[in-house]
C-alpha cells in the first residue's frame, strides 16, 4: 500500500515538472524584434551581402527581390537615463535591414542568421512595393507569403511607391518611425479627394481574387520625405503593374466612386482669379443602361459645398448670379477631368478601375454573367456619359 | 455526484442546444457556404437551412416525446428489435466521440497556430480534455450551470465583435439578391445544413427535462437563437471580405476581426477576444459530446456508473483527435460527419417516429 | 461481382484492380493508425485524470476520518463524548470531579467544595448564616467573574438580613421537607432572575468557575446556583475590518448574550428563533443558531444543525474552527460559510433566509448559505440609491477579475502573444524592459511575493508606523527595484492596480482566496499563454459549479436563471422592484413585502 502511495506522489512530481519546464511557446518581447515596414525593391545586393558572399557565406538564389525590414525601436546604444524609460533623444527609434533573394521567407529567415531577435510580423502596418518589381512580377507572387503568414494582420495597408522602396522607408527626422507616418497620412483620406482610400491586405487579396483590376496609391519621396501623389493600375490578370494616374486623375475618380467624400475644386474665375470649393456632401449615382448586348452608363453626380476661398481683389459682395456662375465653372471643370480620365482609363490602359463593374454586377446580374471574363476590352468601348452639378451653400464666415 | 435524474428546465434545454451548436462551425462555415454557392446570397441559404433544421428537430423531439425519461439508447429497443438498436446505438456514440475529438482537434489546430505555436498539440489537447473531464464528472447539473455561465459571455461579445467590423462592412458586397436566381441557394444548403449539427443532442436531454412538453420550444428556441448568430457571421464576414477574399482564408470570421484595428480601445486588436471566447465554446460542444457518448454506453450497455466510463473515453477521443494528419483531412473528416449527422438525425428520426406510430409503441404526448 | 462470361481478360482486370485497391486501402488504414507516442499520449490522458480523482478521494476520507492511516483507530478518549450529550445523561460525568454527589450536610459539602475546585486561588467561599433560622449558608464565587453587587444585593443581603420570617421557620429546620426548601428558597427568598439547582460536584464546579455564584445551604441537598458572569466587555464599536461610510456603527462583541441581544434589539421580529448549543468537549462553549421561523427554509435549519451536533473539537477558540468544520468541501479555496462582525449585514441574511451561528468568544457571526456573489456585496449597496449601488457592484465585480486576471494577462501577453497588444505599447514596452534581466512570470512572481509579504507585515506592524511603512515601503520599494532593473514600469503599474483591486473585495476572506488563485492563474499562463488563462477561467467556473454550500449551489444566482433573482446580482435594481426573497435559499415565505 505504501510504496503504490509513493510511486504516485513521485510520479506526480516528475509530471508537475515536466509541465512547469514546459512553457515552450514563451518568448520575452524584449526579446524579439518587431517589423513595422516592409519595402520589396528589385534585387540589388547590399554591400554587407556582396562582402559576405564573397567570403562563402552565400546560399543558393537568385537575387530577383530586395526586401527591406523597418523594425522598431532601432538600433540603441543602451544607456539609462535618471528617469528610466522615457525614450532618450539619440536613440534611433527605427531602423531599416536589407537582405537580397527570391523567396521572402527564407529572406526573413536569414535575418535570423544576422540578428540575435528573430522578426515577428505581428505589428506590420505598411508594405511598399516599388513600381519596377511590380512591372516584373505580379502582386500576388510578391505578398503571396504575407497572405498566408499567420502573423501578419491582413489590416496591414500596401502602397506603390515610384522609385525605390527603401527610399520611401527611410526618413531624415529619427524620432519618426516612416511606417507609422505613411499609416497616418493613409488616414486623411477623408479630408482629401487625391489620395485614395487605404487598400488593406485583405481589401487587396479580394480584389486579386476577383480577376478584376484595382489601384493602389502611390507615394513619391524626395529629400528624406515622402508624399501621397496618385496611383498605380494594376492589371487583373496578371496582377502586374500597368501604368499610372496623377492626382487629379485620382481627384476625378473621386468624382465616379459614391464612397468618396471630401476634397476641393479649384478654379479660375473669368478675371484671372483663384477660386475654391469645399465639397462637404456628394451624390453620385452610376446609371448602367442594358440594351441587349448594349451597355452604356450615365453618370450623375451633385455635390453641395462651402465657397472657400476666393482671390478676387477687390472683394465685392457674393450675389446669387455670381455664386451661380462658380457652380458653373466648378462643374464644368470637373466634367472635364472626368472626360481626362475615362480617356486615360479606356483607351490608354483599357482597365475599369472605377467600380464600373459594380454597378453591372448588381443591377443586371446576368448580363454580368456574359461579360464578366473581359470586362476590361468591353469596358474601353462602352460610352459613359456625365453630368456634374455642384451648388454652393455656404459662403463661409465672411460673405465678401 | 450522480447523475439521477437532474431536472433542466426549457431554458436549460435551451442553453444547452445553442452551446453545442456554436462550436467549430463558426469559423469555417462562411468559407464553406460561400464556395458552394457563387453568389453573395449566402445569408438566404442560412436562413432556408436554418428552417428546414428547425423541422428536423421538431421531429426529433416528437419522437422524444413519445418515451418520457428515456434517452435514445433506451427507447430505440421498444421501437426496433434489439439488434438494430444496438446497431444503431454504437453508431450514434460513435458519432458523438467523433465530434467531440473533432472539436478538440480543430481548436487544437487554430490554437497552435494563432496562439501557440511551439507548443506541442498534446500540451493543449490534455490540459483541454483533463478541464473537460473535470466538469462533466460533476453530472448534468454542473455541465448545465457552466452553460449557462459560459453563454451570456459567448453571445455578448461575440456580436459585439462582429458588429465591431462594420467599417469594413459594404453593402454592396452582399448585392446583387438572388441575381442568379434561386439555384445557387439550394446548393449553398448542403453545406449550411452540415453546420446546424447540435439538434441531435435533444435525442439525449429531452429525457432529463422537467416538462418534456415544453420540448418544442426549447428546440426552437435554440435553432433560431444560432440561426441568428450564424446569420450575423456571414453577413459581417461575406460583406466586409466580400465573396471574393473568403476563397482562399482558411478562417475566413476569425480574418475578419484580424482585419481591423481599433485605435485608441484597450484592446486594439480583438481577435484575442474571439479567440477566448471560440475556445471556450468549443469547451462547450467537446464536453457535451462527450458526456452524451458516456450516457449512451451507460444507457445502451446497462452500466451502473457513468463516471469510469467517461474516463475510460478519454483515451479513444484522445486518438480520434490526433487521427488526422493535415487540415484537409480535419475538414474532410468534418464534412464525413455532417454527412453522417443527416443521415443519422434527419431521416432516421423521422423512420422512427413513422415506425413507432405503426407499430403504437410509446405514449402518446407525454 | 462478376458476370457470368465475361472473358478472363476483363476478369483478370478488375481482380488487379481489386487488389490493388484493397491493398491501397489497406495501407492507407495503416497509415491512419497513431505512432508510439500519441498511443502513450493517450494513456496518459487517460491514467492522470484517475489520478487525480483517487487522489482527491483519498484526501477528502483521510480528512473526514481526521487522520491518514487507516489503520489506527483514534483511541475515545474521556473528552470524545459529543458535547451535546454531554450534561444530559447523569452518570456520565467526566473529569476531575467526576460523581461526587452534594449532600445535604453543609459541612459535608463545604469540605468537597474546599477540597476540590476551592483549591484554586481565585475561588472565594464566603460564609454566613440566614436570618431568622441561622441556617448555615455559603456562596462560593470567582473574583473577577462575577458581579459583586448581585452577590451583595441579591443574595446576601436578603438571606442575612431579611431572612427567613417566623411563619415558615419550621418548615426550615426539618429536613424531611427539603424540596419545599429549595423552592421556598427559590420562590421566596432570592430577588434574582437566573437559578439553577444541581446536586453534583462537577456542575458545581463548572458553574461556579464559568462566573456563576454557588449557594450552599444547610439542609439544602445539593446547590443552588445563582447568577452569570458579569466581565467587562468592550463596546459595540463599529468592526474595523467591515468600515462602511454608511450604515450603523455597531458590531458584535465577545459576549453571546450581548450578541443575540442586538440581535433582537435591531432585528426584532416574533418569529426569530434563537436556539442554543454547547460545543468543544473541553472547554464549552455557548452556540447559537438564529434564524426567522417564517422564511428559512426547515430543511437548511435542520441540515445546520445536524452539522453542528457532529462537530468534535477540544474546543472552538473561533467561530473560524465551526466554520471549517461545517462547510461542504474542505479542499476548495472558495469559502462556503460568511463571517462577519456587522448585526445589519447579519439581520439582511437572515431575512432572506439564511441561517446565522453566533459563538461565544467571537464577535464574527457566522451566516449559512453563501453564495459567490454574497463575497462580493457590501450592506452599503443597499443603503445608497440604486443608481450608486448598482455603480459601485459593477466596478467591484470588474475590480475582482481585475485582481485576478491582471498579472496573468500581463505575463501572458508579454511572453506569448505580443501580436495581441496595440502597436504603440509594444514599442514603450519593449523599450522599458530591454534591460530587465528576468523573464515576465519571474517578474511578476518577484512584485507578487513582495506585496504579499509587506501585506502580512503590515497586519502586524504597530498602529503609529502602518500606513507610512505602508505607502512608503510600497513606493520606494517599486521605484527602487525599477531603477535597479529588476522589473520594468509597466509591471509596477500592473501590479499597483492588482494590489488596489484586492482591497475593494467586502469579505477578506474573499480576498485571501483571490490573492492565492492569482497565482495559480499566474502559473497558467506562464506556461500556456492566454490558453492557459482561458483554462484557468473554465477550470474556476467548473469548480464553482459543482462548489454547494449546504444545498445551495455556490453559483446562485448567475445560474439557474432566475430572472427575479438577477434584480440583486450585479446590477442592484430599485428597493421597490425587490419584491421576493431569493429562490435560492428556498424560503418558506417569499414575499418580502410581508
Amino acid at each position: 500500500m505504501i510504496s503504490f502511495r509513493m510511486c504516485l506522489r513521485v510520479t506526480c512530481a516528475v509530471f508537475i515538472l515536466c509541465i512547469i519546464s514546459g512553457c515552450w511557446s514563451s518568448r520575452e518581447i524584449e526579446d524579439l524584434s518587431l517589423y513595422v515596414g516592409l519595402g520589396i525593391d528589385v534585387g540589388k545586393e547590399t554591400d554587407f551581402e556582396k562582402k559576405i558572399s564573397a567570403q562563402g557565406g552565400h546560399y543558393p538564389k537568385q537575387n530577383n527581390v530586395t526586401a527591406t525590414v523597418q523594425i522598431a525601436p532601432g538600433n540603441s546604444s543602451s544607456q539609462k537615463s535618471q528617469q528610466s524609460g522615457s525614450p532618450s533623444s539619440g536613440k534611433e527609434s527605427y531602423s531599416n535591414e536589407q537582405l537580397t533573394g527570391d523567396s521572402m521567407l527564407q529572406i526573413f529567415r536569414q535575418f535570423a542568421l544576422r540578428r540575435d531577435r528573430p522578426l515577428i510580423g505581428h505589428h506590420l502596418k505598411v508594405i511598399v512595393i516599388s513600381k519596377d518589381i511590380a512591372k516584373k512580377y505580379g502582386l500576388i507572387q510578391l505578398l503571396d507569403f504575407v497572405l498566408r503568414d499567420n502573423d501578419i494582420r491582413p489590416n496591414c495597408l500596401v502602397l506603390i511607391s515610384h522609385q525605390r522602396a527603401v527610399d520611401v522607408l527611410t526618413s531624415d527626422d529619427p524620432s519618426r518611425i516612416p511606417a507609422f507616418y505613411l499609416t497616418g497620412i493613409t488616414n486623411n483620406a477623408y479630408i482629401s479627394n487625391k489620395i485614395l482610400e487605404p487598400v488593406s491586405l485583405a481589401k487587396l487579396d479580394a480584389q486579386m481574387q476577383s480577376g478584376s483590376s484595382f489601384l493602389l496609391q502611390n507615394v513619391l519621396n524626395a529629400n528624406g520625405e515622402d508624399k501621397f501623389s496618385g496611383g498605380s493600375i494594376f492589371a487583373a490578370n496578371t496582377t502586374k503593374f500597368l501604368g499610372e494616374l496623377s492626382q487629379t486623375d485620382l481627384e476625378a475618380l473621386s468624382w465616379l466612386m459614391p464612397k468618396k467624400q471630401g476634397g476641393v475644386i479649384k478654379t479660375y474665375s473669368k478675371e484671372g482669379f483663384t477660386v475654391l470649393y469645399e465639397i462637404k456632401k456628394k451624390k453620385i449615382k452610376i446609371i448602367p443602361k442594358v440594351n441587349g448586348d448594349d451597355i452604356s452608363f450615365h453618370v450623375k453626380a451633385e455635390s453641395e459645398g462651402w465657397l472657400m476661398e476666393d482671390w478676387r481683389a477687390p472683394e465685392e459682395e457674393e450675389k446669387g448670379a455670381y455664386l451661380k456662375e462658380m457652380e458653373n465653372d466648378f462643374a464644368e471643370l470637373v466634367e472635364q477631368q472626368i472626360k481626362q480620365l475615362l480617356y486615360k482609363l479606356q483607351h490608354t490602359y483599357k482597365v475599369d478601375v472605377a467600380g464600373f463593374r459594380d454597378s453591372i454586377r448588381i443591377k443586371y446580374p446576368k448580363t454580368w454573367k456574359k461579360v464578366k471574363g473581359n470586362w476590361d476590352e468591353i469596358f474601353a468601348t462602352i460610352p459613359i456619359t456625365y453630368e456634374v452639378k455642384t451648388s454652393i451653400t455656404n459662403p463661409g464666415s465672411s460673405t465678401e | 455526484m450522480n447523475d439521477s435524474r437532474v431536472k433542466i428546465n426549457t431554458t436549460q434545454a435551451v442553453v444547452i442546444i445553442v452551446n453545442y451548436m456554436l462550436g467549430a462551425g463558426i469559423l469555417t462555415l462562411p468559407r464553406t457556404t460561400s464556395s458552394a454557392v457563387g453568389t453573395p446570397d449566402v445569408w438566404i441559404s442560412i436562413l432556408l437551412s436554418g428552417l428546414i433544421v428547425t423541422g428536423i428537430g421538431l421531429i426529433l423531439v416528437t419522437l422524444c416525446r413519445r418515451f418520457p425519461e428515456k434517452t435514445v439508447f433506451q427507447f430505440t429497443r421498444e421501437i426496433t428489435g434489439r439488434w438494430i438498436a444496438y446497431i444503431l446505438g454504437c453508431v450514434t456514440i460513435l458519432y458523438f466521440m467523433i465530434i467531440s475529438a473533432f472539436e478538440i482537434r480543430v481548436m487544437a489546430d487554430v490554437t497552435g497556430m494563432y496562439l501557440l505555436e511551439r507548443t506541442p498539440t498534446w500540451a493543449i489537447v490534455m490540459v483541454f480534455m483533463w478541464i473537460g473531464i473535470y466538469m462533466i464528472s460533476g453530472g448534468l447539473g454542473v455541465i448545465i450551470r457552466v452553460f449557462e455561465i459560459i453563454l451570456p459571455i459567448t453571445l455578448i461579445i461575440f456580436v459585439m465583435e462582429i458588429l465591431l467590423s462594420n467599417q469594413l462592412f459594404e453593402i454592396s458586397n452582399l448585392r446583387p439578391v438572388l441575381g442568379e436566381g434561386i439555384m445557387p441557394v439550394l446548393k449553398g444548403l448542403k453545406p449550411s445544413l452540415l453546420s446546424y449539427t447540435g439538434y441531435e443532442v435533444m435525442l439525449v436531454i429531452t429525457a432529463y427535462m422537467q416538462d418534456p412538453k415544453k420540448s418544442n420550444k426549447a428546440m426552437t428556441w435554440g435553432l433560431t437563437i444560432s440561426t441568428m448568430v450564424y446569420l450575423i457571421t456571414v453577413v459581417m464576414v461575406v460583406g466586409s471580405l466580400s465573396l471574393d477574399g473568403i476563397k482562399t482564408r482558411t478562417w475566413p470570421t476569425l480574418d475578419l476581426v484580424r482585419s481591423f484595428e481599433i485605435q485608441g480601445l484597450i484592446f486594439e486588436r480583438f481577435e484575442s477576444l474571439l479567440l477566448v471566447i471560440w475556445i471556450m465554446q468549443i469547451f462547450s460542444t467537446f464536453a457535451i459530446t462527450h458526456y452524451c457518448a458516456s450516457v449512451g454506453i451507460r444507457d445502451l450497455f446497462r452500466a451502473k456508473k457513468i463516471r469510469w466510463i467517461m474516463y475510460a473515453l478519454l483515451p479513444f477521443i484522445y486518438l480520434t483527435a490526433m487521427m488526422p494528419k493535415t487540415v484537409f483531412e480535419t475538414f474532410a473528416l468534418g464534412d464525413m460527419l455532417g454527412n453522417v449527422s443527416v443521415v443519422l438525425f434527419a431521416i432516421l428520426p423521422l423512420v422512427l417516429l413513422l415506425i413507432s406510430i405503426i407499430r403504437k409503441k410509446g405514449g402518446k404526448r407525454a | 461481382m462478376i458476370k457470368r462470361g465475361h472473358n478472363t481478360w476483363e476478369y483478370l482486370q478488375l481482380r488487379h484492380a481489386e487488389k490493388c485497391w484493397g491493398g491501397n486501402m489497406w495501407s492507407t488504414i495503416v497509415s491512419y493508425v497513431p505512432e508510439s507516442p500519441i498511443w502513450i499520449q493517450a494513456f496518459l490522458v487517460f491514467i492522470i485524470p484517475i489520478g487525480i480523482t483517487l487522489t482527491m478521494r483519498w484526501i477528502n476520507a483521510a480528512i473526514k476520518r481526521g487522520s491518514f492511516s487507516r489503520t489506527k483507530q483514534p483511541s475515545i478518549s474521556s473528552k470524545d463524548i459529543s458535547p451535546a450529550a454531554a450534561g444530559q445523561g447523569q452518570g456520565t460525568e467526566t473529569g476531575q470531579y467526576a460523581n461526587i454527589k452534594l449532600t445535604d450536610k453543609y459541612n459535608t459539602n463545604l469540605t468537597s467544595v474546599k477540597e476540590s475546585f476551592g483549591l484554586n486561588a481565585d475561588v472565594h467561599i464566603r460564609e454566613f448564616n440566614i436570618r431568622g433560622t441561622n441556617t448555615r449558608a455559603a456562596v462560593v464565587y470567582t473574583e473577577g467573574l462575577v458581579d459583586q453587587d448581585l452577590i451583595d444585593d441579591h443574595l446576601i443581603t436578603p438571606l442575612m438580613l431579611e431572612g427567613v420570617p417566623l411563619l415558615k421557620q419550621e418548615g426550615f429546620l426539618h429536613p424531611d421537607n427539603a424540596h419545599l426548601l429549595s423552592a421556598y428558597l427559590q420562590d421566596q427568598l432570592l430577588p434574582v432572575s437566573l437559578v439553577e439547582e444541581t446536586k453534583s460536584l462537577q456542575e458545581l464546579a463548572v458553574g461556579v468557575l464559568f462566573g456563576k455564584n454557588a449557594l450552599l445551604v444547610d439542609g439544602l441537598p445539593g446547590a443552588l446556583l445563582i447568577g452569570a458572569h458579569k466581565i467587562k466587555t468592550r463596546g459595540m464599536n463599529e468592526p474595523l475590518s467591515e468600515g462602511l461610510l454608511r450604515g450603523p456603527r455597531i458590531g458584535f462583541t465577545e459576549q453571546l448574550s450581548d450578541n443575540t441581544g442586538i440581535l433582537r434589539r435591531y432585528g426584532s421580529d416574533q418569529s426569530l428563533f434563537i436556539k442554543k448549543y454547547e460545543v468543544g468537549s473541553r472547554i464549552k462553549k455557548d452556540m447559537a443558531i438564529a434564524y426567522i421561523q417564517d422564511i428559512a427554509d426547515p430543511d437548511l435549519v435542520a441540515e445546520v444543525c445536524k452539522r453542528i451536533e457532529e462537530m468534535d473539537m477540544d474546543s472552538m477558540l473561533e467561530s473560524g474552527y465551526v466554520e471549517q468544520l461545517i462547510e461542504d468541501n474542505t479542499l476548495s479555496p472558495f469559502q462556503q460559510v460568511l463571517n462577519t462582525e456587522r448585526p445589519d449585514r447579519v439581520i439582511g441574511a437572515l431575512l432572506e433566509g439564511r441561517v446565522a451561528i453566533l459563538l461565544d468568544g467571537t464577535p464574527f457571526v457566522l451566516v449559512v448559505p453563501v453564495t459567490f456573489s454574497m463575497l462580493l456585496q457590501s450592506p452599503e449597496d443597499y443603503y445608497e440609491r440604486w443608481i450608486p449601488g448598482t455603480f459601485l457592484r459593477v466596478l467591484r465585480f470588474m475590480s475582482a477579475m481585475l485582481a485576478l486576471l491582471a498579472p496573468a494577462l500581463y505575463v501572458s501577453f508579454i511572453s506569448f502573444h505580443p501580436g495581441l497588444i496595440p502597436t504603440k505599447l509594444v514599442l514603450t514596452i519593449i523599450e522599458t524592459r530591454t534591460g530587465v534581466p528576468f523573464p515576465s512570470i519571474i517578474e511578476v512572481l518577484i512584485m507578487e511575493l513582495s506585496i504579499e509579504i509587506l501585506r502580512e507585515a503590515g497586519i502586524r506592524l504597530p498602529k503609529p508606523i502602518g500606513p507610512a511603512m505602508g505607502i512608503v515601503g510600497g513606493l520606494i520599494i517599486g521605484q527602487a527595484a525599477v531603477q535597479a532593473g529588476i522589473i520594468s514600469q509597466f509591471l509596477v503599474i500592473v501590479v499597483a492596480v492588482t494590489a488596489i483591486s484586492s482591497f475593494t473585495i467586502p469579505v477578506y476572506s474573499a480576498g485571501l482566496t483571490l490573492r492565492i488563485l492569482r497565482f495559480a492563474a499566474m502559473f497558467s499562463a506562464a506556461i500556456l499563454g492566454l490558453f492557459g488563462v482561458v483554462m484557468f477561467f473554465l477550470l474556476v467556473c467548473t469548480h464553482l459549479a459543482r462548489l454547494s454550500s449546504f444545498g445551495v449551489p455556490y453559483v446562485a444566482p448567475a445560474v439557474p436563471y432566475h430572472l427575479s433573482d438577477w434584480k440583486d446580482f450585479v446590477i442592484r435594481a430599485p428597493l421597490n422592484m425587490m419584491r421576493r426573497r431569493p429562490e435560492m435559499t428556498n424560503p418558506v415565505d417569499a414575499d418580502r413585502k410581508k
